[in-house]
């Protein structure tokens, strides 16, 4: 085997490089839950695992809601995912992290 | 006062010959030189909305300038009677006489190795250069203070030019015990440099173990980022491996040093003293 070939199956097939990170969360409008995202698809992912994780505990904290009631303008189920949709585990505890979590079907 | 008396009537012999010519010709250089800060300032508002850098900007602004200045100080000497083509033939000269001594002498000319916007190491100081002038280097360092920085200390000086490079090598340099699992934590940071999208792939991050006789086992990650990027990312991965190791129950070392105490050497310092 030669030593390209032998990086491109570690490259496949070992560590994952994310393109990069957005924030995926839920929100009421009109009566509705509604999936959006930070960044906003139009604008560019951030690079950076540590800050999103950062700004998705920032927006937890500011827009709580108080379970089972979910109030206009509050954030639910706020998580982060790649760009391909797929949640990231939470670096600081290297589980999937999901802050103020409710179960819209309850 | 005799010599003085006819120095006054010269003066005024010939302000009232060329008297009307001398104050058209001080008009127009006082108007010009007006118009040419006028327009100078207009070019720099325009040039911000342009797809252009400040530095080139700016050298295209000081060549408008120049030739206005030029023209101006042509038509108040033909203003004042000087004839018209010997002005233009002079005018000619310097300028060819000027682009001449640029071609030539450029190389030899002592110059600055960065422009405006580049992040440069200078004097013990690390910043961005925000101007140049002939006679000092503004820079605005990264807690926010602004220093001028004279141009021939920068040239005696050794500079370290970031910009030249876009890529930068990072260092993550982790302790651990002794007895703590070495290949699970040389994992973990190879892991979490590779993951990471600011790392660069090529060339790959590695991992050494770079000492074992300080008193613990010396681990030192290395890889390539983006140069703007590489304080921050050098933080978040130490961030991350911390955070991991805690994860998997690996302890980190702390600076140590074992001293050896024994009655002998007491005995000996004691009489010494």
């Amino acid at each position: 085997m030669k030593s390209k070939e032998a990086y491109e199956i570690i490259d496949a097939g070992w560590a994952k490089k994310p393109n990069g990170y957005r924030i995926r969360f839920q929100r009421q409008v009109d009566d509705a839950i509604v999936t959006d995202y930070f960044p906003d698809p139009d604008d560019g992912p951030w690079k950076s695992e540590v800050a999103i994780w950062r700004m998705a505990w920032r927006l937890a904290e500011s827009k709580q809601s108080d379970p089972p009631d979910i109030n206009a303008g509050d954030l639910i189920n706020i998580t982060v995912v790649d760009l391909e949709d797929n949640p990231v585990k939470y670096y600081a505890t290297n589980q999937f992290e999901v802050f103020n979590q409710i179960d819209i079907k309850a | 006062m005799e010599g003085y008396s006819a120095k006054i009537a010269r003066m005024v012999s010939a302000m009232s010959l060329y008297g009307r010519e001398l104050m058209i010709a001080a008009a127009v250089i006082v108007f010009g030189l007006i118009l040419i800060k006028w327009l100078n300032q207009l070019l720099k508002k325009a040039f911000v909305k342009l797809p252009i850098s400040p530095a080139r900007g700016a050298t295209i602004r000081n060549v408008i300038c120049v030739m206005m200045l030029g023209a101006i100080v042509s038509y108040a000497a033909i203003e004042i009677g000087i004839p018209a083509r010997p002005v233009m033939r002079l005018l000619v000269i310097l300028t060819l006489a000027a682009i001449g001594i640029i071609v030539v002498f450029r190389p030899l000319i002592p110059t600055l190795p960065f422009k405006v916007g580049n992040t440069i190491k200078a004097a013990d100081l690390l910043g961005k250069v925000e101007a140049i002038t002939v006679l000092n280097t503004r820079l605005k360092t990264f807690d926010g203070t602004t220093v001028f920085v004279p141009n021939r200390k920068i040239l005696n000086d050794v500079v370290i030019n970031y910009h030249f490079t876009p890529t930068r090598k990072f260092k993550l340099e982790i302790n651990i015990l002794y007895d703590e699992d070495l290949m699970k934590a040389k994992q973990i940071i190879e892991t979490i440099m590779v993951e990471d999208p600011r790392v660069d792939p090529t060339p790959r991050p590695v991992v050494y173990v770079m000492s074992i006789d300080k008193g613990y086992v010396e681990l030192s990650g290395r890889g390539w980022t983006n140069n703007l990027d590489r304080f921050v990312v050098n933080r978040e991965l130490l961030e991350k491996i911390k955070l991991r190791f805690d994860q998997e129950g690996i302890a980190l070392a702390l600076p140590q040093m074992q001293v050896h105490y024994t009655e002998k050497n007491r005995t000996q310092s004691y009489m010494e003293g």
